[in-house]
């Protein structure tokens, strides 16, 4: 009797599997759901982390937490077929244990660069049978960074700004995703050749940068309560030429987490042309 | 008190069957719902499991069964040693941070995280994963070594000198903590938070026996220091009166402690006031005899862990608290309240 319950068990659990069901994915990291959207996927998500859920803010999909602090069974509780992140995605032990369950855990590039940007696409496409959308997808965002307009000669020092708590204030060095998003903007970086990661730096060194622009995310805005308050938070922001002039460019943080989102292009097109009207502005000047 | 005495037994009993309790429901709770008897029946074997979804099997086995497991060693040794310590240092305020063990062990995995990858590069590659683990556990020892050196004095250890030096090796490494968190990038910083705070979302079964190892040392020697740590309350030159061999006592205590909680420390990262409000419960329940403190402790700390754990698990499922965050709202409260009632009694 229990055998013959066991083998009926086991055919209905076959069949089940064998069935064409649709994947059930969860994506971590914003930039990663991002890609997920633009491919058409989000039907196939039955849960997101934290990053990612002001992207799908229509949809009430259960938040699986900080994607650094993934938690194993909660993540099984969503019977995902595919857990879909960055290398931020974590702790390891967590990870181990989903593969051990059968998840198939897929950890992409979190460079903040173009190439990789296209390279995930590219991945994420193949994974779902979406390989054309993917392509179509990539040449589109090829086309739009080749007609954004010229990096001028003469670039305009900007700074890349972050305020994750209230007070403090740090700024973007070599290797950040905040430098990859002035270089790529045409503009440049006067600290990336002085240190790597974010760190804060005193009023006389601001002064000494001279930063033409600010950059920060709409994220940093908030959390400071306004852009004026952020420029408050170092006394010495508003007497640099970008403070003067009011040169603070808002971005959203979330195409930074996890590396960059399609939705990188629309930024850079801002400060494309924030790098050329400044140089244009030089010019006059001369 | 006198009707506290009478009901010692029971207390006891009562204390053992929670911890039963605790046991089950980590087993049989968590973000994935699984039926009680399913639990039971992939723990125990009986009937065939094959009928079971594999991934429930899965849950139970390598997910929940070691953590588990590694809440009642880290529980019980978090209120064994604290138990010890309060003993040690005649102060219902110390538990094993005091020591330095704590700050010494978040420094050790702090450096791991932050200067690591340049450091690692020599070391062979199947240590790398542990790295941290190991860097906190030789913190916690190192730290504690030196608190106990700088307590020695020609007259031997003055408890009270352990007691400075500790606060003071504490605070250097809480500074050493914030240059690290300074030169740390975005990503080690969340990691060294994180850790700050406790979880036993990693549990494995390597890092279960590990700790069991460490632990079983802790269990098997220390509470054979009961009798010394009651003569102990009477104050030192008493208890060397009643024939205690006091600095071999406070350097097994202290190597004891140094041990259980740097392996705790690095399995489980920091795990706030389960040392402190446990064993000050227990002596609330069943009077100051450190023979009965001691193992009772070690029941009341694994049990409230593992509650601890399941909240932190379930409260916002799919995602996770950090344990030591649970801990510490619930056992904050708790000291405040006993501390008031202390008060009004009249003196702590």
């Amino acid at each position: 009797m229990l055998n013959k319950l066991f083998v009926l068990c086991l055919l209905a659990f076959l069949s089940g599997a064998a069935t064409a069901e649709p994947l059930r994915l969860v994506a971590a990291g914003a930039s990663i759901t991002s890609v997920i959207q633009r491919l058409d996927l989000d039907s196939l998500l039955v849960g997101l982390d934290s990053t990612s859920a002001p992207l799908m803010a229509g949809r009430d999909l259960p938040n699986v937490g900080y994607q650094r602090q993934l938690s194993a069974e909660g993540i099984l509780s969503l019977r995902p077929d595919v857990l879909l992140g960055s290398e931020e995605m974590g702790p390891p032990a967590v990870l181990t244990q989903l593969r051990e369950a059968g998840v198939e855990v897929i950890v992409l590039s979190a460079q903040a660069n173009l190439p990789t940007l296209y390279e995930n696409i590219g991945a994420v496409g193949q994974r779902f049978s979406r390989g054309t959308q993917a392509e179509h997808l990539v040449s589109e965002l090829k086309a739009q960074v080749a007609a954004l307009p010229q990096a001028p000669a003469e670039r305009p020092h900007a700074l890349f700004l972050l305020s994750h708590s209230a007070g403090s204030l740090l700024v973007g060095g070599a290797g950040t995703a905040g430098d990859s998003l002035i270089e790529l903007g045409g503009m440049y970086n006067p600290v990336a050749g002085q240190f790597s990661q974010y760190r804060s730096l005193s009023a006389e060194a601001l002064l000494q940068l001279r930063p033409e622009w600010l950059i920060t995310t709409s994220q940093s805005i908030d959390q400071a309560g306004g852009s004026a308050a952020l420029l408050a938070l170092q006394p010495a922001l508003a007497k640099t030429p970008a403070g003067q002039k009011g040169q603070l460019v808002s971005v959203d943080g979330a195409l930074l987490v996890g590396g960059f989102n399609p939705a990188i292009v629309d930024t850079l097109a801002q400060l494309r042309q924030a790098a050329a009207q400044s140089a244009n502005m030089a010019q006059l000047a001369n | 008190m006198v009707a506290a005495y009478r009901f010692k037994p029971v207390i006891t009993l009562l204390l053992l069957a929670l911890l039963l309790v605790a046991v089950l429901l980590s087993l049989a709770l968590g973000p994935v719902a699984i039926p009680l008897g399913d639990t039971l029946r992939v723990l125990l074997r009986w009937f065939s499991t094959a009928d079971l979804p594999t991934d429930q099997v899965l849950i139970i086995e390598h997910i929940r069964l070691p953590r588990t497991l590694m809440g009642i060693l880290v529980g019980a040794t978090l209120a064994l040693t604290g138990a010890a310590m309060q003993g040690l240092f005649r102060n219902p305020l110390a538990d094993p941070g005091l020591i330095g063990v704590s700050s010494g062990a978040a420094l050790g995995a702090a450096l791991m995280i932050v200067l690591g990858s340049s450091m690692l590069s020599a070391l062979p590659s199947f240590v790398l994963p542990y790295a941290t683990v190991l860097g906190a556990f030789a913190g916690g020892v190192i730290t504690t070594w030196l608190v106990y050196r700088l307590g020695q004095s020609v007259q031997g250890t003055s408890v009270a000198s352990m007691l400075l030096a500790g606060i003071a090796i504490a605070a250097i490494s809480g500074a050493v903590i914030g240059m690290l968190s300074y030169l740390a990038d975005d990503a080690m910083l969340r990691t060294l938070t994180f850790w700050n705070m406790g979880s036993l979302g990693s549990a494995n079964y390597q890092r279960v026996a590990v700790l069991a190892l460490c632990c079983a040392l802790v269990w098997w020697r220390l509470p054979r220091q009961a009798k010394a740590l009651n003569a102990l309350l009477l104050g030192e030159s008493e208890a060397r009166h009643l024939g205690v061999d006091v600095e071999r006592v406070k350097r097994e205590l202290v190597l004891l402690t140094a041990l259980g909680v740097g392996a705790c420390v690095a399995a489980a990262g920091l795990i706030g006031f389960v040392g402190l409000v446990v064993p000050h419960l227990v002596r609330l329940l069943l009077g100051a005899d450190h023979r009965r403190v001691l193992p009772v402790s070690m029941l009341l700390g694994a049990s409230l862990l593992l509650l601890a754990d399941v909240g932190a698990r379930l409260l916002i499922a799919p995602a996770e608290l950090p344990l030591g965050i649970i801990t510490a709202l619930l056992g904050a409260p708790f000291f405040l309240a006993l501390l008031m009632r202390a008060q009004r009694r009249g003196g702590v």
